[in-house]
């Protein structure tokens, strides 16, 4: 496992995955060219995570859009997360989405459904 | 098969590997289990992504329609502008013409009451010869200046089109 930061950009969301706190942020929009080579080293890590990570691990997940791939790479990054609790560590996943943003927050209450995780949502002051 | 390639390289190596159990004759139920559980996830994916879809959809469809009101409102200003623009340039060369006709009529007028009535009293003895000579000036004066407000408003259009021109060829 190792650490991840990734500096935001127009198409690609902000990364910072650090292992040793047991944290991961996802933050800004993601439409990358090739989505799944974008999320596939923090796949690998939450994988590796599951196994010999830390007790606990908490997920600050504020996206502003993200395109149809990227909601498949979602899934399977929540889907490690949910291998991750069933390790047995605690698990805080905060779903972040900008005032008045239904859209966001529900796509938010669709993964925490369908992968029977409990999401905190937050709601953001627009800048 | 690319792992960073192939967003649904797990989905579709399960199924590999399942097909080869069918060719082999060698499936159990763990394995009809360990399927089922695995097209229940994808089912669950696949409702994850069209509703994530359908959001952006909406998304973008009511962005289109926002792009499509504001264009007709641009378009609608852009007129307006225009016709603004029209009545403004009018104005301005309403004025240049009748700046240059008063003078114009001025000048006949000093030449009329100079030159010309000494001339019609001592030679001709028509009774208001001279207003009637007014008369027919101010008539030559009115047509000259429309005449001339037109030939101005053409300079003026023209003018507008080089800078427009102008301003086409500094963007391309």
């Amino acid at each position: 496992m190792e650490k991840i930061f990734i500096e935001p950009t127009r198409i690609t969301p902000l990364i910072n995955f650090d292992p040793d706190e047991g944290l991961l942020e996802m933050k800004g929009r993601s439409s990358p060219e090739n989505s799944i080579e974008f999320y596939q080293k923090i796949l690998d890590n939450l994988e590796e995570y599951a196994v010999s990570g830390g007790e606990q691990f908490t997920a600050n997940i504020a996206f502003e859009y993200f395109n149809t791939s990227s909601s498949k790479c979602l899934f399977d990054v929540f889907k490690r997360m949910s291998r991750i609790e069933d390790s047995g560590k605690a698990i805080t996943i905060n779903w972040y989405y900008e005032e008045g943003d239904d859209d966001m927050m529900e796509a938010g209450e669709d993964y925490s459904d369908l992968l029977d995780l409990d999401f905190n949502f937050r709601e953001m002051e627009e800048d | 098969m690319d792992k960073n390639h192939d967003l649904y390289y797990d989905e579709i190596s399960s199924l590999r590997k399942f097909r080869t159990k069918i060719d082999s004759h060698a499936v159990y139920k763990e394995d009809l289990d360990d399927f089922s559980n695995e097209y229940e996830e994808l089912i669950a994916q696949a409702k994850v992504i069209t509703r994530v879809s359908d959001r952006l959809q909406k998304k973008l469809d009511n962005a289109n329609i926002q792009i499509k009101e504001q264009n007709d409102e641009i378009k609608f200003k852009n007129i307006e502008l225009k016709t603004t623009i029209d009545q403004l340039a009018q104005a301005r060369v309403g004025r240049k013409a009748s700046t240059i006709m008063l003078t114009v009529a001025l000048v006949l007028f000093i030449a009329e009451q100079l030159l010309l009535e000494p001339w019609i009293d001592a030679n001709i003895d028509i009774p208001f010869a001279g207003l009637g000579i007014l008369g027919i000036l101010f008539v030559v004066v009115k047509i000259l200046e429309s005449s001339l407000e037109k030939y101005f408003m053409n300079k003026e259009k023209t003018k507008i089109l080089e800078v427009e021109q102008k301003q086409v060829e500094g963007w391309s």
